[in-house]
Formats: structure tokens, C-alpha cells, sequence
């Protein structure tokens, strides 16, 4: 496989996978660091079984400078999705990184709580254990908006 | 839920094409910012050089100047103390000094800290590699970090390996479900400054670092040291 065939695989996980756990700025910036450290050492990551999970990981500490900057997802109108609920960033935000992460990855692109967890480099049990508890904030956060 | 399920798809969909936008191309995206990150790192080094050889010169004309005009000061001796000699980098070498014996599966030497490791290469001319199966990460650093070997206790070294080696015990799960154990190695046959070698295990299962740990996952430097 060509290294732009594996980017072609891989980025798009790493994208969703990164902007649900730390939002747009740091989100970016973890891709941003995940896509240069493969191309730096694609020799090794071709032979790994599951290079995308490695590729969380280094994102996840390259972008560590910036663990404490807020999270920051933009309003849905602002982006140009006026249809979508516009509570939806505030009750991701409550969220914990795990729970977000999880419960957009399950629920918005439906992942297997496997694949979640190849990823993310979690049990099984406990993404779905993030799943349940993660839809029940964000269901009871967006409802109470409503309310 | 299947609203909720389609808004979220849709706010992510539109957030990973920005993404796609601002990441570019991998190749090429990242590079001129570390070039930027080096660049500005390189100007302030310049800038505190230059200041500390004015500072020099500064000092250096106001001992000459008082030389000049008090030719008959009392001399006194310099006062000899215990200063702890600098840290000095030493370049051990590009290649751990022997061959690591790790389990089936791992990929490597891959250069650089293991990514779960949070402490940074010590200096630039630490030799820091690590090998995985993308969960598990077994890194060498080479000579270990300075606060490693000498607040462990030393075991004598073994007689077939020509090393000491201290285990630590396993810490852990850290933020991230993380369980890590670092065990220290030295050896009186390598060079002064490089007798010092650290490999750490990490895992998200804590039994695999146990299995790994009493397993002998060692350095074999009596085979391979000129």
C-alpha cells in the first residue's frame, strides 16, 4: 500500500476520531501531527496491524501542549447547518473526551464498539460503557435545553 | 436517537471537511510550521548568545579597568567547592549498544519516545527508539534519563550479562487507561557517561507488562558489545 492510499484509509478516522475527542483547534492540530509523524515513518507503520491506532496515540501526546486550551466546537449556525440542533455543542462539551469520543464515533459514523476501541486504545466493555453513559448525558443536557 | 444519530453526522461531517482543508497534505502541511517553530527557536538562541558574549566582554573590560587601578588589591585564593559537574550530552551511539530481546510482534526500532510517554527525550543526543504492536510499546533510552539508575536501588551485575539491572514496580492506569514499568540497566563495560540504559513497557493491559516484565526481555550487551 502507497502512502497516500494508507492516508486515504486512515485520515478520515483520525479526523473523527480527533475532533470528537478535543474539538476543532486541538483536533486539527493532533491530525496535523498524527499525518506528519506517517509520513515520517511509514517504513514501520506499513508492517503494524493497526497503525491508526498508533496514530491516535502520537497525535494525542504531539498535541498535549495544548490539553488545557478550552474545547472549542463551533455553533452548528456558524458553520452553515442551521438544521442541527443548536444545543448539540454545549452538551458534547459536558461531556468527558472518552464519553464524546464513543458516543459520536458509535452514533454518528456507526463504528462497532470494536473499532472504537482499536482506535481509541480502549477495552471493549469500556467503550461501551462510555457509549451508555455518554447518550445519557448528552440526551438529558439537550432535552433539558429544550425543556 | 436516529435524529440526535443524523445531527451529530452531519456537525462532524462538516467539522472533518474543514479539517481536510486546514490539515492538508501531510507531506508538506506540518513542515514549514516546525520550520517556522525551529526558525524562532534558533533566532531567541542567537539572541542569548549574543547577549551572554556582550555581558562577557562587558565583565571583562571592568576586570581590567579595576586591575588598572588598584594594582596592589590582595589576591585571594580561589575557594575550591564541591560544584556538581554539568550535564554534559553525551552521543553514546545511533544503536543500543546489543540486541533487545522482545516478544514476537513488535515493530521497530522506531526512532523517538514511545507515544504514550509524556517525558521528552532528556537531550538531543539521547538515543530514545521504541518498538510496537500499536498497543504496546517497549522503549529504550540510551543513557536513561538523569533521574533514573542512581535513586533505584543497583543490583550487582549478573555475571553473563556484565550488567545490573533494577525493576520498578508497575504505576498506573494513568489519564489515559495507560499502566507503564521502567526497569534500569548499567554496565561497567560500556563508555563513562553511557553506562546508564532504560526501557520502559507500556500497555493498556496490566498483564501483559507483568508477563513482559519476568519475562527476559533484556539487552544483551555481552554478546554484542566490541
Amino acid at each position: 500500500m502507497g502512502f497516500e492510499t494508507f492516508v486515504h484509509d486512515v485520515r478520515p478516522r483520525l479526523a473523527r476520531a480527533f475532533l470528537a475527542a478535543y474539538g476543532v483547534e486541538r483536533g486539527q492540530e493532533a491530525l496535523a501531527e498524527a499525518l506528519a509523524y506517517a509520513w515520517e515513518h511509514y517504513g514501520e507503520l506499513r508492517q503494524m496491524e493497526n497503525a491508526a491506532g498508533y496514530l491516535y496515540r502520537v497525535g494525542q501526546s504531539r498535541s498535549r501542549a495544548r490539553r488545557h486550551a478550552p474545547m472549542l466546537l463551533p455553533a452548528p449556525i456558524d458553520i452553515g447547518l442551521p438544521d442541527v440542533e443548536p444545543g448539540l455543542p454545549r452538551a458534547l462539551s459536558a461531556l468527558t473526551e472518552r464519553q464524546r469520543v464513543c458516543v459520536v464515533l458509535v452514533h454518528a459514523y456507526g463504528w462497532t464498539h470494536q473499532e472504537v476501541a482499536d482506535v481509541v486504545g480502549l477495552r471493549r466493555s469500556s467503550v461501551q460503557n462510555h457509549v451508555e453513559r455518554g447518550l445519557g448525558r448528552l440526551r438529558a443536557a439537550i432535552g433539558a435545553s429544550h425543556g | 436517537m436516529a435524529d440526535l444519530g443524523d445531527d451529530l453526522r452531519v456537525y462532524f461531517d462538516r467539522l472533518v471537511d474543514q479539517a481536510a482543508v486546514a490539515t492538508g497534505d501531510p507531506r508538506a502541511a506540518t513542515r514549514p510550521d516546525r520550520g517556522r517553530r525551529r526558525a524562532s527557536r534558533l533566532v531567541v538562541a542567537l539572541v542569548v548568545v549574543g547577549a551572554l558574549v556582550v555581558v562577557v566582554a562587558l565583565v571583562g573590560r571592568a576586570q581590567l579597568a579595576g586591575d588598572r587601578s588598584t594594582p596592589m588589591r590582595d589576591v585571594t585564593p580561589p575557594v575550591v567547592t564541591d560544584v556538581p559537574v554539568p550535564d554534559v550530552p553525551v552521543a553514546c551511539g545511533d544503536v543500543l549498544p546489543g540486541t533487545p530481546t522482545l516478544p514476537e510482534g513488535l515493530v521497530g526500532p522506531i526512532p523517538g519516545p514511545a507515544p504514550d510517554n509524556p517525558v521528552p527525550p532528556r537531550n538531543a543526543e539521547q538515543l530514545v527508539v521504541h518498538w510496537t504492536d500499536s498497543v504496546t510499546y517497549v522503549e529504550w533510552r540510551w543513557p536513561s534519563d538523569e533521574d533514573g539508575f542512581p535513586t533505584v536501588p543497583q543490583q550487582p551485575p549478573d555475571p553473563n550479562l556484565g550488567m545490573g539491572m533494577a525493576l520498578l514496580g508497575v504505576q498506573g492506569p494513568d489519564g489515559s487507561g495507560r499502566f507503564s514499568q521502567t526497569s534500569y540497566y548499567n554496565s561497567n563495560t560500556l563508555p563513562p557517561g553511557c553506562q546508564t540504559i532504560s526501557r520502559r513497557i507500556s500497555s493498556d493491559d496490566r498483564a501483559v507488562i507483568e508477563s513482559m516484565r519476568l519475562e527476559s526481555i533484556r539487552l544483551d550487551v555481552g554478546v554484542a558489545t566490541p
